[in-house]
């Protein structure tokens, strides 16, 4: 596996959302997480990326334990994590974007290459290249926190809601292009959505969220097919 | 030709204004931090250029980067002793700038313990005068412009140009983000405050050099940047140079007609105006997000 959560604990202060979770993805897996709205999925991915202090459980990341990892150590070992709502910063354009995407890369080297390749993935990127990522479209924006991390060439993507925003044509292309991406770049990817149709497509397994606990854990065509799929999403 | 003679002393004074200004301006956007102690900073830097050249008899290049060196270590210092303590207990920005209120008074007290309270020469005598038609300048105007001059592009390149710098500007603009992307927040405050520093310490050397060296030199040099970020536009560093240069244009321009002890009224007047009448700043329209 590479990446194993087990029996994680976690939430803001006091407050425990993520009630003993456990969850894995395997190499070049697409695996997806869902559930209703407040089931605890962003702060799942918050806490596995390191982000909100974890009160138990591990985390283990290709064979090693990352459970108390620095985010900066957690990149290095090739976690990637595109937070919600596709997030830039605005002000700094998009290929000074794309370069910070490579900031904890040991060889900076690397990172014109690489951001050569995530714009021929995505064009829209060149093409807007010296523009200030607050003036992109939603698209293009969700683009960016994806093209951003890939430059970091991470062995798993964990993506917080990447449809997020964004029109129905612009959510294919988008699902699309992460298949691409997991394809290209023999990565995994660990996928968050509130709306479940895409993401159970492209998907290989899938877990559903209710509450902090896991309600449903099986192969993403045996949750499509599921009569109990919206019961499930709905946290009944 | 008195006019044109205090403009040139206002643009001098300005430049110094800026320097201090725009470190303060960088710690601000990048932190968050009102950080009052850069007026001690200044003065730590005063202190070390006089240490170097009366006590240990360095050569003035010498002196002035042990100087620069020591404001820029200073800043690090208070950073690491007072604002990440406050930090780590998740302190409110009000506390942070009570923290550094704080630091500002004691640092001043133990200047005066260490120091007295008198003022220690560099030098003495005035300086030699260059007269260019009816204007005179001396050495620190020129190195005053020099500075500025030399200082500002190479600030600029750096941060847009380099990785850290790249880094403090994505901090200012979105510090989850910067978390996300694997950028080590506290060492990055460490460079942000040695950056912001070392800027002071360029002003105070030259100041230091001209004026010599008191506990509290750096009190209305903090305020005349605090109201330079405020009139330039907060977030923006250009803003806050522009800001600074009309302060000090202001100040020695109202010599002309007012007493040298009327140059805070001057600063304050001026900060009162804009805040009354354009409180976003000179660039304040210019600004979506805050950002280095």
């Amino acid at each position: 596996m590479l990446l194993q959560v087990n029996n994680l604990q976690a939430g803001y202060g006091a407050k425990k959302v993520i009630h003993g979770v456990d969850l894995t993805v395997g190499e070049r897996e697409i695996v997806a997480v869902l559930g209703h709205n407040g089931a605890g999925k962003s702060t799942l991915m918050s806490a596995i990326f390191g982000v909100l202090p974890i009160v138990s459980g591990t985390i283990s990341f290709a064979g090693a334990d990352i459970t108390h990892s620095a985010p900066s150590a957690k990149v290095i070992a090739g976690l990637g994590y595109s937070p919600q709502g596709g997030e830039s910063f605005r002000s700094l354009s998009v290929i000074d974007n794309l370069t910070l995407g490579g900031f904890a890369l040991k060889d900076q080297s690397q990172i014109p290459g690489r951001i050569k390749q995530v714009q021929e993935l995505f064009p829209a990127l060149y093409e807007r290249r010296h523009s200030r990522a607050g003036s992109l479209s939603g698209g293009e924006r969700q683009m960016l926190s994806l093209g951003a991390l890939l430059i970091a060439a991470p062995r798993l993507i964990i993506l917080d809601e990447p449809s997020g925003g964004l029109s129905p044509i612009m959510v294919d292309k988008m699902y699309e292009a992460i298949g691409n991406v997991a394809k290209t770049l023999n990565a995994s990817v660990l996928v968050v959505e509130q709306e479940a149709h895409h993401a159970l497509e492209i998907a290989d397994r899938a877990y559903v969220l209710g509450n902090g606990r896991v309600t449903f854990d099986g192969p993403a065509k045996e949750l499509a097919a599921s009569d109990r799929l919206s019961n499930l999403l709905l946290g009944f | 030709m008195l006019l044109l003679q205090l403009f040139i002393d206002g643009l001098a004074s300005g430049a110094l204004y800026a320097l201090t200004a725009v470190g303060f301006a960088i710690i601000y956007n990048g932190t968050r931090i009102l950080h009052m102690a850069h007026g001690a900073v200044f003065t730590a830097g005063g202190y070390a250029l006089y240490i170097a050249v009366k006590l240990l008899h360095l050569p003035m290049p010498v002196a002035v980067i042990v100087a620069l060196a020591s404001a820029a270590a200073f800043g690090v210092l208070i950073d690491l002793l007072v604002y990440r303590p406050l930090r780590a207990r998740k302190s409110s920005e009000a506390a942070l700038f009570i923290g550094s209120i704080g630091a500002l008074t004691l640092c001043q007290a133990v200047f005066a313990l260490i120091f007295t309270t008198d003022t220690l020469y560099l030098r003495q005598g005035p300086l030699p005068l260059y007269d260019i038609g009816e204007i005179s300048l001396t050495i620190m105007h020129i190195i005053a412009a020099a500075i500025v001059i030399v200082v500002f592009p190479i600030l600029h390149l750096f941060l847009t140009r380099t990785k850290y710098g790249r880094a403090i500007r994505a901090l200012a603009d979105n510090p989850k983000l910067s978390v996300v992307r694997g950028v080590n927040v506290e060492r990055l405050y460490m460079l942000i405050f040695a950056i912001g520093s070392l800027l002071a310490g360029f002003a105070v050397s030259l100041i230091a050099y001209d004026l010599g060296v008191r506990p509290e030199m750096g009190f209305p040099v903090m305020f005349v940047s605090l109201v330079a970020v405020i009139v330039g536009g907060v977030g923006y560093l250009p803003g806050a140079a522009a800001g600074a240069f009309l302060l000090g244009l202001l100040q020695n321009l109202s010599l002309w007609q007012l007493s040298g002890r009327w140059q805070d009224v001057v600063v304050f007047g001026a900060l009162l105006i804009f805040l009354l009448f354009r409180p976003a700043g000179l660039f304040g329209h210019m600004l979506s997000t805050r950002r280095v």
